[in-house]
């Protein structure tokens, strides 16, 4: 867990670089939404052990298939991209936000994959935009539980070493990639990933 | 916003690229010295390591300079309260 979550942290450094001179990241907006995601995160594990996993995998899965529905709807989303100056229903986005943090907290789900449809369906964000920002987002949620693992010891750090050079490798790739990939193809393979999670969590709800 | 100021955006980028290849660097060098059966190889590595984990805080701490510069309070009490998270978050996993 621990040297995944420092790959986790390395791809979203990495990435950000890229995405924060093309100006596709959202500080302002990112950083805001850090820090409910990060307060959600705290209620998430707190409340735990009072909400039933089955109930939240079962209500979650159906959140994501709405979302990915939603995020199909090609009209809409040519007007999204269009229109866009600043984010819409902040306030929503916040609240939303907020309670991602807790159920990626409770149900050991990325944070991406909650915070994207958010920012593109509630927030309409450019699915680029709202990418790059989520990136940016998850290397600050998941450093401070990175550096307890490595504090206590628990990466095998001869091991870590060249999954990271790989990772290195991959995330530098992958943002010089995805000026290149259309938003439409963005979008069809988040609809992809949107759907397989939402079936895993249904399974294991049921 | 802070899309105006595409500053902020580009030196936030450099602070990261400089921790990311410093990273790399003292990672690559880790494992030529644990080739070499050097002592030192896993404190090196361990710093590169701790290095990738700092980089998306020292971008939260620029973040906070920079809007203290150009007195987005908004920014700045994000920035500040990131900063608190962490903190609290680590010394409660400690």
């Amino acid at each position: 867990v621990g040297t995944s979550l420092v790959c986790i942290v390395a791809v979203s450094s990495v990435a950000a670089i890229d995405f924060l001179r093309s100006d596709r990241v959202d500080l302002d907006l990112g950083m805001t939404l850090a820090l409910a995601a990060s307060i959600g995160a705290v209620a998430g594990s707190i409340l735990i052990t009072y909400i039933p996993s089955k109930i939240l995998y079962l209500s979650f899965s159906i959140v994501l298939f709405v979302a990915a529905v939603n995020m199909t709807r090609p009209r809409r989303i040519m007007l999204i991209d269009k229109q866009y100056g600043a984010p819409s229903n902040i306030g929503l986005g916040y609240g939303v936000s907020f309670l991602s943090g807790g159920i990626s907290g409770i149900l050991g789900v990325g944070g991406g994959i909650i915070r994207v449809p958010l920012m593109r369906v509630i927030m309409r964000m450019p699915m680029k935009i709202a990418t790059a920002t989520s990136s940016y987002m998850i290397g600050i949620l998941a450093a401070p539980a990175a550096l307890l693992y490595l504090l206590r010891g628990d990466i095998d750090i001869f091991k870590a070493a060249p999954i990271i050079i790989g990772v290195y490798g991959g995330s530098s790739l992958g943002a010089a990639f995805s000026h290149r990939i259309t938003s439409l193809l963005l979008r069809i393979l988040f609809v992809a990933i949107l759907i397989f999670t939402a079936y895993r969590m249904l399974l294991r709800g049921l | 916003m802070m899309r105006s100021s595409d500053t902020v955006h580009l030196r936030i980028a450099r602070i990261l690229r400089l921790s990311a290849y410093t990273a790399l660097i003292l990672i690559l060098c880790s494992i030529i010295l644990k080739l070499l059966d050097i002592s030192i190889a896993a404190y090196v590595a361990a710093t590169g390591i701790g290095l990738i984990i700092a980089s998306p805080l020292l971008g939260v701490i620029a973040a906070a300079i920079i809007a203290l510069q150009i007195k987005n309070i908004k920014f700045l009490f994000a920035a500040i309260s990131i900063l608190l998270i962490f903190i609290v978050t680590f010394l409660a996993g400690l």
